[in-house]
């Protein structure tokens, strides 16, 4: 298929057709460039808001407002909605798509084409072909629970087709429906895991050209929220922070033009090769806690090398009259793996005390997780 | 060393059953499986045989301040409103029959105190846990079968009481 431009010389009669050959062309190269240059999804509000409200019998429902806003399709088709719409329960009952009341169905948006509504009167040509104007709306649908997992399954558009003739769905959110009252109870963005989906760039390189590249996961005004700057100032570094007031950043992770690494928390999870400690005090039966950033899986896989020092843990004991003194002997004092074996005898010096007396004991232990280079693990 | 240490304590009734501390994060409680595996054994003192394994499921990890005196003898405290509070009542009789298991215990007046009590028979296979939120009066009886001749270790945690572990025969 050859993409066609209409082109017009000096004294044409220009038909209907030449016209809208023009149009077209520059439709299907505005749907093209957003379909392969963008990701489809919602470009700005089309939130859903809930009112709580009252039937005249008391009970609650929600009236479910859609806010305006536009969104992109994934033939490129720009949809916009202009003025805030109420979800019609009625609508929703006659697509049959409830399955229950707790049930969340998706609620979604589509571009649609339409000819205008003639007024009774109109003086137009009687002639059917006479209308002149398409209008470009926006339509509200339901599904049933599930549907919105099946989004990316709808027809998709041929290479050279323009922004078509709109019914691609666009999840904006969910809904919950009393089938006793035939009224919306609740309203979410998600569910399972699943939520409005928003407009994207197909990009394998990004330049930015101000010597800064910033990738916020909320808009500039959000403080709070992470972001990433790559940033050429300083000889040239690397920052993950939250946004601060303003939009700028306040960074806990950033690497320099050498490599240097500056964070404020903790480095875990390794695995880099070294040894990390941890030492501490652990009682009879449990197990002697691994180091901050070492999994058990690690270890099982032979990744991480353990070495373990147990010892009784000793402690001052009141002072008493010759003969009335008890001490603490150890009897056993180990780890099997991790699992630490830990008891001690108490024994008096007063001979009319009698016998020992056993008890589990708290022990004093160091643990090394030893990682092996790349070098060594070959 | 800091001034906070870990608990851990058994979900039903709040009782201490290990303490331990580590340099690294003192302040933030480890998950219950990094501290106990597959479960906390507790051991015969005596042999240092295993006398019975607690479930992860049934403990959680408190972190509370540094007491050198819990992190010694753990099993002599209660966490009371996330407190270790040192146990001065001790179980008085506990026994099984066929059908039943009763065990008597003294509490403060206008108490209701939890009980919680694990029974692991020689063979390992067999491990019961009774419970109870709020007993009322004492002795207070379990509704179970058991089979006569059968050997049990016990541990019994009973609010306000020290820990019991005991060996017992359905007789």
């Amino acid at each position: 298929m050859t993409i066609e431009r209409p082109i017009f010389y000096e004294e044409q009669i220009l038909a209907p057709a030449d016209l809208t050959a023009d149009v077209e062309h520059a439709r299907g190269q505005m749907a093209r460039h957003t379909r392969y240059h963008h990701l489809w999804g919602i470009a700005t509000g089309l939130e859903l808001t809930g009112e709580d409200k009252s039937t005249t019998e008391g009970k609650s429902y929600k009236e479910i407002t859609l806010g305006v806003g536009l969104a992109v399709d994934a033939w490129g088709r720009e949809i916009v909605l202009e003025a805030a719409e109420t979800l019609d329960p009625e609508l929703f009952i006659e697509l049959n798509v409830f399955t229950g009341k707790d049930d969340w169905h998706p609620v979604f948006l589509m571009g649609a084409e339409k000819d205008p509504t003639s007024a009774p009167l109109d003086l137009g040509s009687c002639d059917d072909d006479s209308v002149n104007r398409k209008l470009e709306s926006a339509e509200v649908t339901f599904g049933r629970p599930g549907d919105e997992v099946e989004i990316e399954e709808q027809p998709a558009a041929g290479v050279a087709d323009g922004p078509g003739d709109g019914g691609w769905k666009i999840l904006l959110g969910f809904v919950k429906f009393d089938d006793d009252l035939d009224l919306f109870t609740d309203v979410t963005d998600s569910s399972e895991g699943t939520g409005r989906r928003y407009v994207g760039v197909r990009a394998d390189e990004i330049e930015a050209q101000s010597g800064k590249l910033t990738i916020r996961s909320r808009p500039s005004d959000q403080t709070g929220t992470p972001l990433l700057v790559m940033d050429e100032s300083d000889g040239g570094k690397l920052q993950f922070g939250l946004q601060a007031s303003g939009g700028g950043i306040t960074p806990v992770f950033t690497v320099d033009s050498k490599g240097n690494v500056t964070a404020e928390g903790t480095v875990s999870g390794l695995l880099t090769s070294g040894t990390l400690v941890e030492s501490g005090v652990a009682f009879d039966g449990m197990m002697i806690p691994l180091p901050v950033g070492i999994t058990d899986d690690e270890v099982a896989d032979g990744k991480v090398v353990l070495h373990i020092h147990v010892s009784l843990h000793t402690v001052k004991r009141p002072s008493g009259t010759l003969g009335h003194v008890t001490v603490a002997l150890p009897v056993e004092c180990r780890v099997d793996g991790r699992r630490v074996h830990c008891r001690v005898a108490e024994v008096s010096f007063n001979p009319a005390i009698g016998n020992a007396s056993y008890f589990p004991a708290p022990c004093d232990y160091t643990i090394l997780a030893y990682v092996p280079s790349a070098e060594e693990a070959t | 060393m800091s001034d906070k240490m870990m608990v851990i304590v058994n979900k039903t009734t709040g009782h201490v059953l290990a303490a331990a501390t580590r340099r690294s994060e003192p302040e933030t409680a480890a998950a219950i499986e990094d501290l106990v595996d597959d479960g906390l054994e507790i051991n015969d003192p005596e042999s240092g045989d295993r006398w019975l394994t607690v479930d992860p499921e049934q403990m959680e990890v408190k972190v509370v301040d540094y007491d050198e005196n819990v992190l010694i003898r753990p099993r002599a405290y209660q966490l009371q409103d996330d407190v270790p509070v040192l146990l001065a009542l001790s179980i008085s009789t506990i026994s099984l029959s066929s059908s039943e298991l009763s065990i008597s215990f003294t509490f403060p007046t206008g108490e209701t105190p939890p009980i919680w009590i694990q029974l692991e028979n020689g063979a390992r296979d067999e491990r019961i846990v009774l419970t109870e939120a709020a007993a009322t009066a004492a002795p207070h009886k379990f509704a179970q079968q058991f089979n006569v001749g059968n050997a049990y270790e016990i541990l019994a945690l009973v609010g306000f009481n020290t820990p019991l572990t005991t060996k017992l025969t359905v007789s």
